[in-house]
C-alpha cells in the first residue's frame, strides 16, 4: 500500500507541475495577471507531494519491501540502515527521483523566498521551473518507476553495489544532484528575462543568491565525489579524467564563470549576453552530466543504467532546453545594452578574459570527452582519450586563471589608476617568491623547476589577497580564492611528490618507504552483518619513532559475490599514508600497497574553502538586501 | 668458523642475492599464471625506473576494462600488460618502445594520449584555434566598447 501511495503522491506532483505551467502560461497568453499566483501554490504543491513520495519510497527501504523492484534491485534485510536510505539513490529510478525532488525543492525556495517580490518576473521563472519540473516528473513515471511492483517476491534483495556501501555515497550524490539541479534556478532566471518586455531588469541581482547556493553544492559535491574515489575505490588515485566526473566539473568551470559573470552584469551592466548564455549552458551541460551517467553511452566506470530509450528522452529535454533558450535569445540579444568600457585596465575587461579562459576550458574538456564517442558512432576506429591530453590542456588554462587571480584585487571597475600598481605588484610577487620558494626548499622533494614556479604563483594569489587589502567585503572573495590556491597546491604536490612500494608481506615482515617502516603485525578475519573480511594488522614507524596501526581490509561480499578492496588511511596535514591489502600470495603472505600521498588532504582543505567563501558570498548579499 | 670467513659469506650473499633476485624475476614472468602475483610485488632496480613504469602503465588503457589504465585495473588482462610494461622498463626499454609494442597489440586504443595524426589534429589543436578565437574575439570586443 505504502509504494502505491508514494506513486500517487509523484504523480500528484507532476500534475501539481503540469498545472504550475499552465495555468500561469494561459494567463500570460490571455492577459490575465492574477492567475500568476497560481505558481506558487502548485510550486509548493509539487514540493510537498514529491517530498511525500521519495520519503515513501525510503521507508519503504527501512521495512524490507522487496515486491517493490527497485528496492529487491537495491537493498538487503542485513544492509545497514544509513545505506538502506543512501540507497533510495543509488540506482538509477532512485537518483532520477531525487532528481525530481531536488528541482521542485529549488522551485519552492525560490517561490518561497521570492513571495512578495517582482512577481510578474518571479512567476515566469516557476513557469520554467515547473516545466522541467513535470518533464522530468514524467520521465521518472513513464520510464523509470521506481515504485513498480515484482511478483513473485522475492525473499531477499540483491543488495546495494558494495562500492556504494560507504558514508561517501549517502553524501556525494545529494549534493551533486543538488548542484546539478541548483542551476536549474540560473536557467530559469535567465530564461525568464528573456521573455520579459524590457530585458535589462536587474535579474543577475535575483540570480546570483541562487548560482552561488548551486555552485556551492557542486562543488561539495564534486570534492565528496573525488574523495570518495580516493578512498573508496582502492588504488589513492582522486581524480580519473573519467567522462561521469568531467560531466560533473563541466557546469562547475563554466558555473565558475557565471558566478563572475553575474557580477559584472550586477554591479555594471556588463557581459549580460554572458551571463545569460552561461546560465543557459551550465544548466545545459548539467543535464548532458545526467543523460551521460544515464545513457550509457560513453563507457565508464560510473556509468549505470544502459538503456538507449532513457537516454534519448533525456537527449529530447537537453535539446529543448539548449535550443528555445537560445532561440529565445537570439530574438532578444538586440535589446540587450552594449558594454561600454572606459579602459582596458578595468574589472570588465578581467572578467571578459577569464570567462574567455573558462569556457575554453569547458570546450576543450567536452571535445575531448566527446571525441572518442564521435569516432564510435561514425565507425572510424577506436581511441582513447585520457587524463595525459586532459592535463596537457587543463593545466595551462588553469594556470592562466591562477595569474588573473593575482591581480584581480588590484583592478577595479570601469579603470584602474596605474601608478601605485606597480608598487603593489611588485610587492606581492617579492612575498610570493619569499614563500614560494621556503616552500620548494621544504616541500619540492625533486628539486622540480615547475613545481617551484606553481608554488611561487600559489603563494602570489595569496599574497595579492592581502596586499591588495583584507576587508570585510571581499571577505567571500578572499577565502575562495586562497581555497583555489590551496587546492592547487594540493594537487601538485600530490602529483609531484608521491611515492609508494608494492612488496609481499605476512606475520613478521618489514617494508621501508621513504622515513617510514611498516611492520606487518598479523591477518585477522571479520564477520560483519553483510560481508566477510580478511584484515591485515599494520605498525607503521616513522622516523621520530611514532607508531600508528592500520586495518586495511579485503571484503568478501556473498549477496552480489564481490570482493572489494578496502583501504586503511592515516592522514595528516602534510600527507596520507594509504595502505591496500591485495591478492593473497602463498600461504600466509598477501600483497600489500604502501603509498605516501603527500599534502593530498589540501584538496578537500581548498574545497572546503571554496565553498565557505561562496556561503559568504551568499550571507553578504543577504545583509546588503 | 674464523670471522674473516663470516665477512666474506656476508659479501657473497650481497653479490649473489641480486643475481638470483633477477632469475627469479624472470622465471616468474615466463609463467603466466604467476604474474597477477609478481605484478603486486615487482621490485625495480631504481626509484626513477619505477616512476617511469607507473607513469606508462597510467597512460595506456586496460584493453577490456570499462575505462580504466593499468595501474587502476585489478582485472588479469590489466595486470598481465601491467607486468609487461614494468619488464620491458626493467629490461631497459624506452618508452616509444613500450607503447609501439602496445599498440602493434592491441590498436591505438590503449593509447590515452592519442598520437598527432591527421584524425586527431581537431582534438590536439581545437583547444589551441579556441583560445586564439576567442582572444582574438575578445580584443575585437574590448576595442570597439571603449568610450573616450
Amino acid at each position: 500500500m505504502i509504494p502505491e501511495i508514494g506513486l500517487f503522491s509523484l504523480i500528484l506532483g507532476t500534475l501539481c507541475a503540469i498545472l504550475g505551467a499552465a495555468i500561469p502560461l494561459f494567463g500570460i497568453f490571455t492577459k490575465r495577471p492574477h492567475l500568476n499566483r497560481y505558481s506558487w501554490a502548485l510550486s509548493y504543491g509539487a514540493f510537498g507531494a514529491v517530498t511525500t513520495s521519495i520519503c515513501l519510497l525510503a521507508y519503504s527501504f527501512t521495512l524490507d519491501d522487496f515486491s517493490v523492484t527497485y528496492i529487491a534491485q537495491h537493498s538487503n534485510s542485513q544492509l545497514p540502515f544509513f545505506f538502506k536510505i543512501a540507497a533510495v539513490w543509488g540506482g538509477h529510478e532512485g537518483s532520477l527521483l531525487f532528481w525530481v525532488f531536488s528541482l521542485s525543492l529549488w522551485s519552492a525556495a525560490i517561490a518561497f523566498v521570492n513571495r512578495n517580490h517582482n512577481q510578474a518576473f518571479i512567476s515566469r521563472v516557476l513557469i520554467v521551473l515547473s516545466l522541467l519540473t513535470a518533464a522530468f516528473g514524467l520521465f521518472t513515471l513513464l520510464a523509470s518507476n521506481p515504485f513498480s511492483r515484482l511478483f513473485p517476491v522475492p525473499m531477499q534483495g540483491r543488495d546495494l553495489h558494495p562500492m556504494l556501501q560507504d558514508v561517501g555515497l549517502i553524501f556525494h550524490p545529494p549534493l551533486l544532484y543538488l548542484g546539478y539541479v541548483g542551476f536549474s534556478g540560473a536557467f530559469a532566471f535567465a530564461v525568464a528575462a528573456l521573455t520579459m518586455p524590457d530585458i535589462n531588469i536587474p535579474w543577475p541581482q535575483w540570480s546570483r543568491a541562487w548560482t552561488l547556493a548551486a555552485w556551492v553544492m557542486l562543488t561539495g559535491g564534486v570534492a565528496l565525489g573525488s574523495w570518495w574515489a580516493y578512498y573508496e575505490l582502492g588504488w589513492g588515485g582522486w581524480w580519473f579524467w573519467d567522462p561521469v566526473e568531467n560531466a560533473s566539473l563541466l557546469p562547475w568551470i563554466t558555473g565558475t564563470a557565471l558566478l563572475h559573470s553575474l557580477i559584472a552584469s550586477e554591479k555594471r551592466q556588463a557581459l549580460i549576453n554572458w551571463s545569460l548564455l552561461l546560465s543557459i549552458f551550465t544548466f545545459s551541460l548539467s543535464l548532458l552530466g545526467t543523460f551521460v551517467v544515464r545513457s550509457g553511452i560513453l563507457t565508464s566506470v560510473h556509468a549505470f543504467a544502459v538503456d538507449p530509450t532513457r537516454g534519448l528522452v533525456l537527449l529530447v529535454i537537453l535539446a529543448i532546453c539548449v535550443v528555445v533558450p537560445l532561440t529565445l535569445f537570439m530574438l532578444q540579444s538586440g535589446k540587450i545594452k552594449p558594454l561600454r568600457l572606459q579602459s582596458l585596465v578595468s574589472r570588465e575587461v578581467l572578467f571578459l578574459v577569464l570567462n574567455s579562459v573558462l569556457v575554453v576550458a569547458t570546450l576543450s574538456v567536452l571535445l575531448g570527452t566527446f571525441y572518442p564517442m564521435i569516432f564510435q558512432v561514425f565507425n572510424l576506429a577506436s581511441i582513447s582519450v585520457g587524463a595525459p591530453f586532459f592535463n596537457t590542456v587543463f593545466v595551462p588554462l588553469a594556470l592562466l586563471c591562477f595569474v588573473l587571480m593575482t591581480i584581480a584585487p588590484f583592478i577595479h571597475w570601469q579603470k584602474t589608476k596605474l601608478e601605485g600598481l606597480k608598487v603593489k605588484l611588485l610587492l606581492v610577487w617579492i612575498l610570493a617568491a619569499v614563500v614560494g620558494l621556503l616552500a620548494s626548499y621544504l616541500f619540492n622533494d625533486n628539486s622540480s623547476v615547475f613545481v617551484s614556479l606553481v608554488l611561487i604563483l600559489c603563494a602570489a594569489m595569496v599574497t595579492s589577497a592581502f596586499v591588495g587589502g583584507v576587508s570585510i567585503g571581499h571577505l567571500a572573495m578572499t577565502v575562495a580564492h586562497i581555497g583555489v590556491a590551496v587546492t592547487a597546491v594540493g594537487i601538485l604536490l600530490v602529483s609531484y611528490n608521491s611515492t609508494e612500494v608494492s612488496a609481499k608481506m605476512s606475520p613478521g615482515s618489514t617494508v621501508e618507504l621513504g622515513d617510514l617502516t611498516i611492520h606487518y603485525r598479523a591477518t585477522e578475519w571479520l564477520v560483519a552483518a553483510n560481508y566477510t573480511a580478511e584484515q591485515a594488522l599494520l605498525d607503521v614507524v616513522d622516523a621520530d619513532g611514532n607508531i600508528v596501526q592500520l586495518k586495511p581490509q579485503k571484503r568478501h561480499y556473498p549477496v552480489r559475490v564481490m570482493n572489494m578492496s578496502e583501504p586503511a588511511i592515516h592522514s595528516t596535514w602534510l600527507r596520507d599514508i594509504y595502505i591496500t591489502m591485495g591478492e593473497k600470495i602463498g600461504r600466509n603472505a598477501y600483497a600489500i600497497r604502501i603509498q605516501h600521498k603527500a599534502f593530498i588532504n589540501w584538496l578537500w582543505a581548498g574545497s572546503l574553502m571554496m565553498m565557505l567563501g561562496g556561503i559568504l558570498a551568499i550571507g553578504q548579499r543577504y545583509e546588503r538586501t | 668458523m674464523k670471522l674473516s670467513s663470516v665477512y666474506v659469506f656476508i659479501v657473497a650473499l650481497f653479490v649473489v642475492y641480486p643475481l638470483s633476485a633477477q632469475n627469479q624475476r624472470e622465471s616468474s614472468s615466463l609463467s603466466d599464471t604467476e604474474s597477477t602475483q609478481s605484478v603486486e610485488i615487482f621490485s625495480f632496480d631504481s626509484i626513477e625506473q619505477q616512476n617511469r613504469a607507473i607513469h606508462l602503465a597510467r597512460q595506456l588503457r586496460c584493453p577490456q576494462c570499462q575505462n580504466q589504465n593499468l595501474m587502476e585495473s585489478n582485472s588479469p588482462i590489466a595486470k598481465d600488460l601491467r607486468l609487461k610494461v614494468y619488464l620491458m622498463v626493467s629490461e631497459g626499454k624506452t618508452d616509444p618502445q613500450v607503447i609501439d609494442f602496445m599498440t602493434s597489440r592491441f590498436g591505438d586504443m590503449v593509447l590515452y594520449k592519442p598520437k598527432f595524426e591527421p584524425r586527431t589534429y581537431v582534438l590536439w589543436l581545437g583547444p589551441v584555434f579556441l583560445m586564439l578565437l576567442f582572444g582574438w574575439l575578445g580584443y575585437r570586443k574590448v576595442t570597439a566598447s571603449i568610450v573616450d
